[in-house]
Formats: C-alpha cells, sequence, structure tokens
C-alpha cells in the first residue's frame, strides 16, 4: 500500500486543485481536512459501499469523493457508488478496490497538509 | 437478548441494501426499518464478569435525564435511505453496549476550566471554601490547573505518566427495559449564514437518530492524584468537583436543547472510592 501511496501523490495534489477544495491561495478550508480524514475510519466501522454512500450524500463530501476518483483515475465515471455496487458480490474485487481508495484516501490527506488550513470567523 | 448491537448499526445496518439503482427504494426502507426494530428493541444484559472497580478507582454511578444521552454523533451514517436512522452513537467494541468515551469526559471537564469565574464558584462552594491562593490571578491560577489536570505540565515540566489523572471510559451499569430509542431534531437553519436572521422561515429539515434513553446509568470512573498546584484540592475534592461539573455541563451532542443531562443515583449505588 506505500508503493500506491506514493504513486498518487502527485494525482491527488492535481484532485485538489481541480476539485476547489484547494483553492487559488494555496488555502483550503479546515472542515475538508476533517471530511477526508474521517473517511478511512468510516470505512473501516461501515465498509467500503456505505462510506461511499453517506460521502455522496452532500455536496461538501462530493467533493471529497470526486477527488478520490480524479486520484485513482475514474473521473470518466459519474458516480463512484454506481461504479462499485456491481463489485457488491465479487468480495475478492471489491476489497482491491478499498485498498486502492484507501490508498488514494491517504495521499489525499498527506497532500493536504502541505496546504494552509484557512481559518473562519466563528459565525453566530 | 444477545448479539452486538454495535456491529448491528454499523456493519450489518447496510450490509443487505441494494447499491444498483435507486438508494432509496421500497425494499431497502423495508431493509432499513428492519434493523431500527431490532435495535431499539435490545434490552441491556450486564456483560459476563462485572466486577467492581479495581483499587484506586474512583467511581460514581449517574443517570441519563429527559430527552436523552447523544454520544458519538459525529460518525457518518447517512446515506439518504427513507426512516434511516441518520446519526453515529458510540458503541464499545467488544461488548457492542454505548458508552461514553474517556476523552469525552475528559474534554466536557476541560472545557469548563475555560470558565474562571465558575470553577473559583465550584471551589468555594463544592470544596468547603477551597480559595485561590494569595498572591495569584484568578484566570492566570485556572489556567495554571487545567494544564496541570489536563496536559500533564506543572511548572513548566511534564508531570509522569503514573502520577497524571486518568478519565476512563463510562460503561452502563444499570438499565431497565429498552435502553435505545429513536428521536428528532428539526434544524432549520438558511444555508446562508449572512443571512441567519431569516433561520425562522426556513422549512426545518427532520434529521432522525438514535439516542440513549433515559433512566440509563452510567458509571465514570477516574484515577485521581492530588493537585500540588493547588493542594487543598486532593483525590476526594478532584472527584467530587469533576463529578460536578458532568452534572451541570452535561455529555454528549445537544446540550443546548437538553440532552447529555445526568442526575445523581441515591448513595447507596455509589461505589466507595477505591483508595
Amino acid at each position: 500500500m506505500k508503493n500506491e501511496v506514493t504513486c498518487y501523490l502527485e494525482r491527488a495534489e492535481n484532485a485538489l486543485r481541480s476539485t476547489g477544495i484547494v483553492k487559488d491561495g494555496d488555502t483550503y478550508e479546515q472542515e475538508y481536512g476533517g471530511r477526508i480524514a474521517s473517511f478511512g475510519p468510516s470505512v473501516i466501522l461501515s465498509g467500503l459501499l456505505p462510506t461511499v454512500a453517506f460521502y455522496s450524500k452532500d455536496e461538501e463530501r462530493g467533493k471529497v469523493m470526486k477527488a478520490i476518483m480524479k486520484t485513482i483515475n475514474l473521473d470518466s465515471r459519474e458516480n463512484l457508488l454506481q461504479y462499485l455496487a456491481p463489485l457488491i458480490n465479487d468480495k475478492a474485487e471489491l476489497k482491491k478496490e478499498e485498498e486502492r481508495i484507501l490508498a488514494a484516501v491517504v495521499a489525499l490527506k498527506l497532500v493536504l497538509r502541505t496546504f494552509r488550513k484557512e481559518e473562519k470567523a466563528v459565525q453566530p | 437478548m444477545t448479539g452486538n448491537i454495535g456491529y448491528l448499526y454499523y456493519k450489518d445496518y447496510f450490509a443487505c441494501v441494494n447499491y444498483q439503482g435507486k438508494l432509496d427504494s421500497l425494499k431497502n426502507q423495508e431493509l432499513i426499518r428492519q434493523k431500527n426494530t431490532a435495535i431499539m428493541g435490545a434490552r441491556w444484559e450486564p456483560p459476563a464478569g462485572l466486577a467492581s472497580p479495581p483499587m484506586g478507582v474512583q467511581t460514581v454511578a449517574l443517570m441519563v435525564t429527559p430527552p436523552g444521552l447523544l454520544v458519538g454523533s459525529g460518525i457518518a451514517h447517512e446515506t439518504g435511505i427513507n426512516g434511516e436512522l441518520k446519526l453515529g452513537i458510540y458503541f464499545d467494541h467488544t461488548t457492542g453496549w454505548p458508552y461514553i468515551p474517556g476523552s469525552s469526559v475528559k474534554g466536557v471537564l476541560r472545557s469548563a476550566f475555560d470558565q474562571p469565574g465558575y470553577i473559583k464558584e465550584l471551589l468555594r462552594q463544592i470544596g468547603s471554601g477551597i480559595s485561590i491562593p494569595d498572591g495569584k490571578k484568578l484566570v492566570d491560577f485556572t489556567v495554571e490547573l487545567k494544564i496541570e489536570i489536563f496536559e500533564g505540565v506543572r511548572n513548566g515540566k511534564p508531570i509522569a505518566m503514573y502520577e497524571r489523572d486518568c478519565f476512563l471510559d463510562a460503561h452502563i451499569s444499570k438499565a431497565e427495559g429498552c435502553i435505545l430509542n429513536d428521536d428528532y431534531i428539526t434544524p432549520h437553519r438558511h444555508n446562508d449564514r449572512s443571512k441567519a436572521y431569516l433561520d425562522p422561515f426556513v422549512d426545518p429539515n427532520p434529521i432522525r437518530f438514535l439516542k440513549i434513553e433515559p433512566g440509563v446509568e452510567f458509571n465514570f470512573n477516574f484515577l485521581l492524584h492530588n493537585s500540588q498546584v493547588l493542594p487543598a484540592l486532593n483525590i476526594e475534592a478532584k472527584f467530587k468537583h469533576f463529578k460536578q461539573i458532568i452534572l451541570d455541563l452535561g455529555i454528549g451532542a445537544k446540550t443546548n436543547v437538553g440532552y447529555g443531562g445526568l442526575k445523581e443515583i441515591p448513595p447507596s449505588t455509589d461505589h466507595p472510592t477505591g483508595s
């Protein structure tokens, strides 16, 4: 998995920029750190498909999904959930995809830390 | 019932869901409905081999008050299927029963120390007149006490691990009937926060979630040591203060709307201190 993470680092940086998670000034909203970081534990806790479903639900987490798809060269696909759903009966293939996706998430998390966190003013 | 509720809520909850096609199909809704019935029908059984707390551990049993307790709401659990329980909750990995992590207990206690006036009043009332040492400012002293208890640093030097206060997980000690139930919160916030004044006019968005029922008792456990920053704050005094802070502030999510409240149980169910 370490080799995969290393291979994904460059694509992860491009993915973060193109999805808008990292803005022009090389800053990112601090919530995205949490969203990316909690993807892995959610896969361990609930499984890959439920986690992808959780992350497809809203716009901000949807950006994280798009970044993952770009990192693993699946951005031609419309929806990661619909790509993974047919694999539900093929445990070995699903496991491979899970490892690939988790490696991409680790790469995104590592690359994100090289950018500056944007401090938000406390909202009412 | 036997079985691990935590496993049912996380691993098994979406196991048979059909992800191909429409996620919010009637079949998926029915599957979720059956899982919800099983989860909310769970009756607590004491884990086998449950013993009294070991020597040195200070324990107090506190009971959840209405409307209930919600810990772990930050864990993702929403796919968009109608009728699903949308927020997470902490379950012990081994027993599968809900619990309160020690980190949550420590966090609540630490947050109280951000209010120096409250700490001063607490020391005065609960500590039978314990007061700030002469010559020290209240704010600075509270910070010093906070750093000693929660960061493990005293006079600029780290405290040895075995001399530091430990905040252990709180587990269920007694419960009758079903311990889990559903509830709804209905936030109505405008998406554009610069128009927050329009919040009362926004359509409410009902969120169904799982909570721990009122009446469930939790054992809160601490491994405490005498304070050297405030010598009058010995183990017993610290224990009383921490208990009062938890009773005052509550624990978990949505405390501002009443969740997470706790109350004391009659003294006969308290375990004696182990020290």
